[in-house]
């Protein structure tokens, strides 16, 4: 958490952000460490945090209709190539809004990453790892909750919204502990039980509560451990999630908000994620289903990706607008890409060997674009990455280091798969 | 295999590790699953006694278990004392010896981890030159295996050149002898000329015989000094090969000498750092302690003292560790207090006797009956218990020793249905028996014994009457109030850390 701060101060150089730096370190010469405590100088450090959000496509998006398009060719499919806000870079035509924001994102196009089965596919995307019996890695959202959230944060730091009837807590955080697993909005809809009780007025419910952290206070007075801490901790983020309740209602949007991201599901998640992004939630997963089109690739990615575009673009540029960019890590992503050859049922199949990834915001090179594929994409041919490289990439985005330990009870684990690295020329 | 796994000293030490981190809160090693030569245990003499005795009773944990819980460390409270004051100047008095014999110790463990470092140099270098020797051997041994074959060819060469060398002999011996009688028959009848013609066929072949066995016997010569040769070659390979076999023995025996060296130098320097780390531990206590000797101390210092007091004190068991209970602890310690196990009990009582007096179910003793209602208790419950289990308790296949706490479960425990109908007065449930207990001393000493077993003291007494008053909840015809109030205390009790901990 400090490493992750420090990290960040280091590499503050607009001139809003130096200024806000400058008055920290001054804080910081008077006071010496206590300086932390001070309100003005905390809440500096709190608004510089890091934030991540991630777009999951799930199915399997295809490149060719996204962020790789081939028009013309034999692979290509039916839609054109359209300009983008980057000069000399072509998406294609299913995205026109975020066409008009790549200056603010940047893609791979070269990720190969060999495994074509959705389950293990979405296991290696999300943890770094190829999954293997008898052990089990922790997704990035439970890395980084761990790594950048704070101990007294108000809201869980690792939310997941997604369609369907899902609720409770991810079984995603492996090692690191429940802790860091994901809490799960099914539909949009708020955490579980996070509404009191018809009977309990609020008066009482204060009460109660103010009567707990009286009990736990004269308790602590003479037995105060890391762990009775932690445990009182969970009831005043339940507190403050009940209070927040209404973070988790996109209906609170002004209308107009609510249009122009659009009222179907994807709308309104992107709403919800940036309502969750701006109180400080530190990992906000997003995910968008019905990709996975082995009949009627095209019908079906128009109809989808129209609304992602939609969602998305409007999702960037109010990020930007309210300058949280450069805190906030973007990444659109998917288990896999798909075939290059069409089907005969107008399909395209899961295929791993050359697609794409789009990120964005904090330590990423705004614009850029990494890694080549041949004319047809059916093959690399520049700068290929894997999952494991990507995960790499994600942490160092975020101003980690991504080739740095954790501590996990009493004993050190690797952030990332010690064996890869970060792509270095799309980090600032 | 299994029975030499089971049988060996480390097993007992990593058992008995456990069996103290289960009762005590953290393992004489922490973490459990790390316990090597090199993470020293906060008393190594105390870990390795309990291995002793473990391996003594045969591995009967029960008995072990007795005598942990027996000791004063196991029965110490989990609470600081309230005032340091009382300790702070033996604390100061005893700084600079604490601080001398740190030091002593400091040096001490320097020089037996230098002590390590060099055996274990030694002990690699012996390592070395025992396995090169090794090589040197093998290649030795392959000289030798060639010599042999190349002997074994000259000793058959040597054979094989005599036996024709022979062969020869007897057949030159045997015309010289036809030639000599030939000539003498020929002497006797000189008229038949073909006798002079034999015997002169004779004399020619033996001399040719003659002329052969020379040859041969040159060449006899000839393999027998090769042979000679290859002998020679042999006893230097062999000698060789003895020299370099008898240095292994003595590099293997200094391998030997060396290794306990390093397994006993690694266990001293282990302990003597865990005898460091303890000094340290003590000192930074006693410095923390001496400061509550001054009166007048800011209180963000003594929470900081206190909690550094607290901190050692507790790596030493001096006060006892807490321990969160296991979810279903939990969830059926919450239930017994707020008095739903007594209720399904209730419940199963009655409809087991029913059961019994209407025949429906055959007559059953005493011990069956009991059995029999609280299967039925366990069977209404489980459901509950699951649901805590699975929010509580880490998921499948992960460590369930490792405590955490998240806000879906404090939701849980605040908003669920579960919890709301616990508190809710009905039957002989614990807010439904609170609310008809006039007496506020009684009232406040049953809440107190039914969630945190123990009596409130004077303070707290006065906090609970002081909550229910400002509730306008002391007086029983005031129902509504009161039984809000009453469910209020009940929950804030039982999502109290207080409640959470075994302590």
């Amino acid at each position: 958490m400090k490493e992750a701060q420090m990290n960040h101060s280091r590499r503050c150089v607009s001139g809003e952000h130096l200024i806000a730096r400058r008055r920290f370190l001054e804080g910081l010469a008077v006071g010496g460490l206590s300086a932390l405590a001070l309100p003005a100088a905390a809440q500096q450090v709190h608004s510089n945090a890091q934030r991540v959000l991630v777009v999951e496509l799930s199915g399997g998006v295809s490149q060719l209709e996204s962020w790789d398009p081939k028009p013309g060719t034999r692979t290509g499919g039916p839609y054109r190539a359209i300009p983008t806000s980057v000069p000399g870079l072509h998406i294609s035509e299913l995205l026109p809004h975020t066409s008009l924001q790549m200056h603010r994102l940047a893609l791979i196009r070269s990720v190969c990453t060999a495994e074509k089965d959705h389950e293990r596919a979405r296991y290696f995307m999300s943890t770094g790892y190829r999954r293997m019996t008898a052990t089990d890695y922790p997704v990035l959202g439970a890395v980084c909750s761990k790594a950048l959230n704070s101990d007294s944060a108000a809201l869980p730091g690792h939310i997941k919204i997604m369609p369907g009837r899902y609720g409770g807590r991810g079984n995603d955080a492996a090692y690191l502990g429940p802790r860091y697993a994901s809490v799960r909005l099914g539909n949009g809809q708020p955490p579980e039980n996070s509404i009191s009780s018809r009977d309990l007025s609020p008066e009482s419910e204060n009460s109660r509560q103010a009567f707990r952290r009286e009990l736990d206070r004269r308790f602590a007075n003479h037995r105060r451990t890391a762990s009775t801490d932690i445990y009182t901790q969970s009831y005043e983020q339940a507190v403050s999630v009940m209070q927040s309740r209404g973070v988790f209602d996109v209906s609170k949007e002004s209308e107009k908000d609510q249009q122009r991201y659009g009222k179907h599901d994807i709308g309104r998640h992107c709403l919800l994620a940036r309502r969750l992004l701006e109180n400080e939630v530190t990992f906000v997963h997003v995910a968008q289903r019905d990709y996975d089109s082995h009949n009627e690739n095209f019908d079906f990615h128009f109809e989808q990706l129209g609304k992602f575009d939609q969602a998305f673009s409007c999702l960037v540029a109010d990020l930007a607008d309210r300058g949280m960019l450069e805190t906030t890590l973007i990444i659109v992503l998917s288990e896999f890409g798909r075939t290059p050859e069409i089907n005969p049922h107008c399909g395209r199949d899961h295929w791993s060997d050359a697609w794409s990834i789009c990120l964005g915001g904090a330590r990423v090179q705004p614009g850029a674009v990494v890694g080549r594929t041949n004319d047809l994409g059916t093959e690399v041919v520049d700068g290929q990455a894997d999952y494991p490289k990507l995960f790499h990439t994600y942490l160092q985005a975020l101003g980690l280091d991504s080739s740095a330990l954790m501590e996990v009870g009493g004993r050190q684990v690797p952030m990332a798969d010690p064996a890869s690295s970060p792509i270095k020329e799309l980090i600032l | 295999m299994a029975f030499e796994v089971s049988h060996s000293r480390q097993f007992a030490r990593n058992l008995a590790n456990r069996l103290w981190a289960m009762l005590m809160g953290r393992g004489l090693t922490d973490p459990v699953d790390l316990l090597h030569a090199e993470n020293a245990p906060v008393h190594p003499e105390l870990l390795e006694l309990l291995t002793d005795e473990l391996l003594a009773r045969n591995f009967r944990l029960k008995s072990l278990v007795r005598e942990i819980a027996l000791t004063q460390a196991y029965q110490r409270a989990t609470e600081m004392p309230a005032d340091l004051k009382f300790f702070a100047a033996t604390a100061s008095t005893q700084i600079p010896r604490l601080i001398q014999q740190r030091d002593q110790l400091a040096e001490i463990s320097a020089a037996s981890a230098a002590m390590v470092a060099k055996t274990r140099d030694e002990l690699s270098k012996a390592q070395q030159q025992a396995a090169s020797l090794g090589e040197t051997l093998q290649n030795c041994e392959t000289v030798v295996a060639s010599a042999r074959s190349a002997t074994d060819e000259a000793n058959k060469s040597c054979r094989s050149i005599d036996i024709k060398r022979q062969d020869i002999m007897s057949k030159a011996q045997v015309f010289a002898e036809a030639a000599a009688k030939a000539e003498a028959a020929a002497v006797l009848l000189p008229s038949e000329t073909d006798l002079a013609d034999a015997s002169r066929r004779f004399k020619t072949r033996a001399t040719q015989f003659e002329a052969e066995l020379v040859d041969v016997s040159s060449e006899v010569a000839k393999t027998e000094a090769a042979s000679r040769a290859a002998d020679a070659k042999l006893t230097t390979a062999q000698r060789a090969r003895d020299d370099t076999s008898a240095e292994l023995k003595v590099a293997q025996s200094r391998i030997a000498d060396v290794e306990p060296d390093c397994d006993s130098t690694l266990q001293r320097a282990t302990y003597d750092r865990a005898e460091l780390q303890l000094l340290d531990s003590r000192l930074s206590a006693a410095k923390a302690l001496s400061g509550f000797e001054a009166d007048s101390v800011d209180p963000e210092l003594i929470v900081k003292s206190r909690g550094e007091v607290m901190r050692c004190w507790r790596r030493e068991w001096l006060v006892g560790s807490l321990r969160p209970l296991s979810p279903e602890q939990l969830a059926w310690s919450a239930m017994k207090a707020a008095g739903v196990v007594d209720a399904e009990l209730a419940v199963a009582t009655a409809e087991v006797d029913r059961a019994m007096a209407r025949s429906e179910v055959l007559l059953m003793d005493a011990a069956a009956r009991g059995r029999n209602i609280e299967q039925r208790v366990f069977a209404k419950l489980s459901k509950g218990i699951e649901r805590f289990a699975k929010l509580y308790g880490a998921p499948t296949g992960l460590p369930q020793n490792e405590f955490f706490a998240t806000a879906d479960q404090a939701l849980f425990f605040t908003n669920s249905a579960d919890i709301c109908s616990w508190l809710a007065p009905h039957g002989e449930n614990l807010t439904a028996r609170l609310s008809e207990i006039a007496d506020a001393t009684s009232l406040v000493e049953e809440l107190y014994l039914s969630i945190y077993t123990r009596r409130p003291s004077d303070e707290e007494a006065v906090m609970v009457f002081g909550y229910l008053n400002e509730r306008g909840a002391v007086r029983t015809d005031n129902q509504a109030e009161r039984s809000c109030a009453l469910q209020e205390l009940v929950w804030a009790m039982l999502a109290s850390a207080e409640f959470r901990f075994i302590q």
